[in-house]
């Protein structure tokens, strides 16, 4: 399950032939995570059910995300810039599949490159780039420099993090808003749309965190471990 | 052309790149501006911070240029200088003017380094000091092993550096396989390309130290590394210790290739070529070779650093832009020989 | 000038060097004549100091060998090579400033008086017009005077030659060995190996052959080199004749046997 590739019919094909076991290819990018849920209930007999449940909740994600980008008037998208790596220049750039929930939740990637890359690190920048793109806000993967830039002089005078717009992604189970691209991008749009916009996507986050985990993996958060899933996000 | 103006020439250029390399960069910042904040730079740096120019500027513009342009054209200076330096110097050592400063292994030690830091998740300084200190302990390795043998010296010291070499790209090769596909791998594969996009004035002050211990006794030393480049039992019948000046030159080049790696990850072609240009301008004599190639290897990566910041918006790996234009010049060299017309 | 005592020398337990002793004064050119392998290499070793004898000593101006500094040595003895293969294309000029390097300090680059030391001893060679050529662009023959010229620019005044002209064509060789004897006549020492008896006999005053590890002759050209210690030294019949010429009388040696030995 996952992004389309070419080749990738042929690909399972000869797997299949090798392993002798039936393999599937359901694309899975969000647009399409609901109905590869379904089509996984129908083939896995006794999993109809819980496939159904699964869809429904991306199925309301989506929904939810695609009313309040309606919604939200020009003028108030914000700019974000999604980051990761050990010199925080990893950036999923515009058109990447990594950075799909920032769109999806009505906001503007800031990072454009003439050649987007797919893999989990993103196209290097250079800090220039950023300060040239001025992004609103900035999300920085677990593991990237969130703790230190504040007093990083290279990157303290950029806007947002003068006005402390930015922010750690939860890490939890993996990395909300992508790698790997996944379930877990559904705990992106509703962190997300919370973060950049509260008064369309109206409810407490710590409460909806400890739904979403109820409700996509069978797991009970405590307030307090939400809490601390979210500590980076204020 | 007389060598004092082909030297005058030389440093002129180079002080001319560096100056130029200021006002390119994707960040907008017309030339006065720039030229104002550099003065205003220099003179606090002379006057310990005493003085300085009246603030025209913005604190964005000026972080630009303080924090994140100065550090990269300086670290592409540094790291030009001694890459280079390190080739010319092993060039005589090994008595082949196609000698790279990786011949005992300091790169890819220090990429296998690297790779690993990432691997296990260290911190942006930890990478460094890791990279470092992994340069290091190759050459060690290397040089511990060709004093245990009985082949003669200098021999065995190239066969122990390809052992060492192919070691630590094995231990690179499996830590890529072993790493986490999504982020780390790519992180590793990049920095392992060679790039200075990240480079913070904390590196330079990290590399600096290494190089210039590296740099000083080569230049202060080079009219004896000429006499490396005869047999032992001459440079014996002269009066020249050669066993001493050869671990120096070891140590220094290692120093120095090590610093460079562990700071702008691998950069190949700069050691190899650069000293064979300056053989063309200014002949054989390491009296000249050693400043000259430190000076040319300096203004030849400012030049392509700033190439590989402007071309694309994604940054080009420096390794990549050096390689495109190190390999046809090493054809040159297959195609001719190696040998140089004399000054 | 330069003495051995009782020299000795052996690689482990295979003995080189038996009971060598000589001496040699100023203004001597000794040829060092022997068959392959019986130990002129190691000889001129011993004497440069490189090796240590197993006993024995070699002496230099009265002082043992390994008394001396490295330094000190190179302003006593010097070794010229028997060819030299340069990678790099130093200039002649430079070459020789490598000789010089003894006697500065560690840091010290060498200076306009150094250059001028250097060109003298190119110019005591006749070939000062090379000066600023590529050691790799010059003929073989120019190249042994420039090694010549590196090993006088030292200050030795015992010079050991390596083989002088075994690379050189017979103008060259002529050449090389005219200069080697001006510079006896200047009043150096100099000892050289020769594969040819015929060099020992045109050039040098005194001849040393090696056999089996010890002196077999040592003495004046004419004399010690009697067909009888040619027979020994190499196994061949030699006649020892002399010939006269425009310049003088010669001794000249000449291989017997073949299959032009039935002509009369």
């Amino acid at each position: 399950m996952g992004d389309y590739k070419k080749g990738i019919a042929e690909d399972l094909d000869a797997l299949q032939a090798q392993i002798g076991i039936p393999c599937i290819f359901l694309e899975a990018d969000l647009a399409h995570m609901s109905e590869a849920f379904r089509s996984l209930g129908t083939i896995l007999a006794d999993k109809e059910e819980r496939a159904e449940e699964l869809a429904t909740l991306i199925d309301l994600t989506m929904i939810l995300a695609e009313v309040n980008n309606q919604s939200i008037p020009e003028e108030q998208r914000l700019s974000v810039m999604f980051t990761s790596g050990s010199d925080g220049l990893g950036t999923n750039a515009k058109g990447s599949s990594q950075a799909q929930v920032i769109e999806l939740v009505g906001a503007r990637n800031a990072i454009e490159v003439e050649k987007v890359s797919s893999k989990g690190g993103g196209n290097i920048v250079s800090l220039e780039q950023v300060y040239n793109a001025d992004p609103d806000v900035i999300i920085f993967s677990p593991g990237s420099i969130y703790s230190t830039v504040a007093s990083d002089p290279a990157w303290k005078e950029l806007r947002a993090i003068k006005e402390g717009r930015y922010y750690e992604i939860p890490g939890d189970p993996y990395n909300w808003m992508s790698n790997p691209p996944s379930l877990n991008m559904v705990l992106g749009i509703w962190w997300l749309g919370n973060l950049l916009y509260p008064q369309y996507y109206n409810y407490d986050m710590v409460s909806t965190a400890q739904s979403l985990y109820e409700g996509l993996w069978g797991y009970k958060l405590t307030t307090e471990q939400a809490q601390a899933l979210l500590a980076g996000s204020k | 052309m007389k060598y004092r103006t082909k030297l005058t020439l030389l440093c002129v250029s180079c002080l001319f790149v560096f100056i130029v390399s200021f006002f390119i960069g994707r960040y907008g910042i017309d030339f006065p501006t720039v030229l104002k904040i550099l003065a205003d730079r220099f003179v606090r740096l002379v006057t310990f911070g005493k003085l300085g120019l009246g603030q025209t500027w913005t604190a964005a513009q000026q972080s630009i240029v303080v924090n994140i342009r100065l550090p990269r054209i300086a670290a592409s200076a540094l790291v030009g200088a001694a890459l280079a330096t390190a080739g010319a110097a092993y060039q005589g050592m090994f008595r082949n003017p196609m000698v790279s400063p990786d011949i005992l292994g300091a790169s890819t030690g220090a990429g296998f380094g690297a790779a690993l830091a990432i691997l296990l998740g260290f911190s942006y300084s930890g990478i460094t000091t890791m990279s470092f200190v992994f340069g290091m302990a190759a050459v060690l390795l290397a040089w511990l092993v060709s004093k245990s043998s009985r082949i003669q010296t200098t021999i065995a010291m190239v066969l122990a550096g390809v052992m060492v070499s192919s070691l630590f790209s094995a231990g690179t090769s499996f830590v890529k396989l072993v790493a986490d596909t999504q982020s780390q791998l790519p992180a590793i594969t990049y920095w392992l390309m060679g790039s200075l996009s990240s480079v913070k004035t904390a590196d330079l002050h990290f590399a600096l130290i290494p190089i210039l211990i590296g740099l000083v006794p080569l230049f202060l030393l080079r009219w004896r590394i000429n006499l490396l480049t005869v047999s032992e039992a001459e440079a014996r019948s002269m009066g020249i210790e050669t066993g001493r000046l050869r671990l120096l030159v070891i140590i220094c080049a290692t120093l120095m290739t090590s610093a460079s790696v562990s700071i702008s990850g691998m950069i190949g072609w700069v050691g190899l070529a650069i000293p064979h240009f300056c053989r063309l301008i200014f002949g054989q004599d390491y009296r000249r070779l050693i400043p000259c190639s430190a000076l040319m290897g300096a203004t030849f990566l400012m030049l392509v650093d700033n190439i590989s910041r402007t071309i694309t918006t994604a940054e080009i790996p420096l390794g990549i832009l050096t390689a495109f234009i190190g390999a046809p010049v090493f054809l040159y060299l297959i195609i001719t020989g190696g040998s140089a017309r004399n000054d | 000038m330069i003495e051995a005592r009782n020299l000795c020398f052996s690689y482990g337990s295979g003995s080189v060097l038996s009971g060598i002793s000589f001496s040699a004064d100023s203004g001597s050119l000794i040829a060092v004549l022997g068959p392959n392998g019986v130990g002129k290499t190691t000889f001129f070793r011993c004497l440069l100091g490189f090796l240590k004898p197993s006993s024995g000593s070699v002496l230099i101006n009265g002082k043992d060998v390994g008394q001396y500094s490295k330094k000190e040595l190179a302003h006593e003895i010097a070794y010229i090579p028997q060819s030299y293969n340069p990678v790099f294309n130093h200039t002649v000029l430079d070459c020789v400033l490598m000789g010089l390097t003894a006697s500065l300090s560690t840091f010290e680059q060498p200076g306009p008086e150094h250059e001028k030391k250097a060109l003298q001893c190119l110019q005591m060679l006749g070939i000062e017009k090379l000066a600023h050529r590529g050691s790799m662009k010059i003929s073989g023959g120019e190249r042994q005077l420039m090694l010549i010229a590196r090993a006088l620019v030292q200050d030795a005044k015992v010079l050991i030659m390596d083989e002088p002209t075994s690379s050189l064509d017979y103008g060259n060789s002529f050449m090389v060995m005219k200069c080697i004897s001006d510079l006896r006549d200047r009043g150096y020492t100099i000892l050289f190996s020769s594969h040819n008896p015929d060099q020992g006999l045109r050039w040098a005053d005194r001849v040393l052959a090696l056999r089996d590890g010890r002196i077999l002759a040592d003495g004046p050209a004419e004399k010690s080199l009697s067909g009888n210690v040619l027979k020994e030294l190499y196994g061949i019949d030699v006649s020892v004749n002399n010939v006269s010429t425009r310049d003088g009388q010669y001794t000249v040696c000449i291989p017997l046997g073949g299959k032009n030995a039935q002509d009369v």
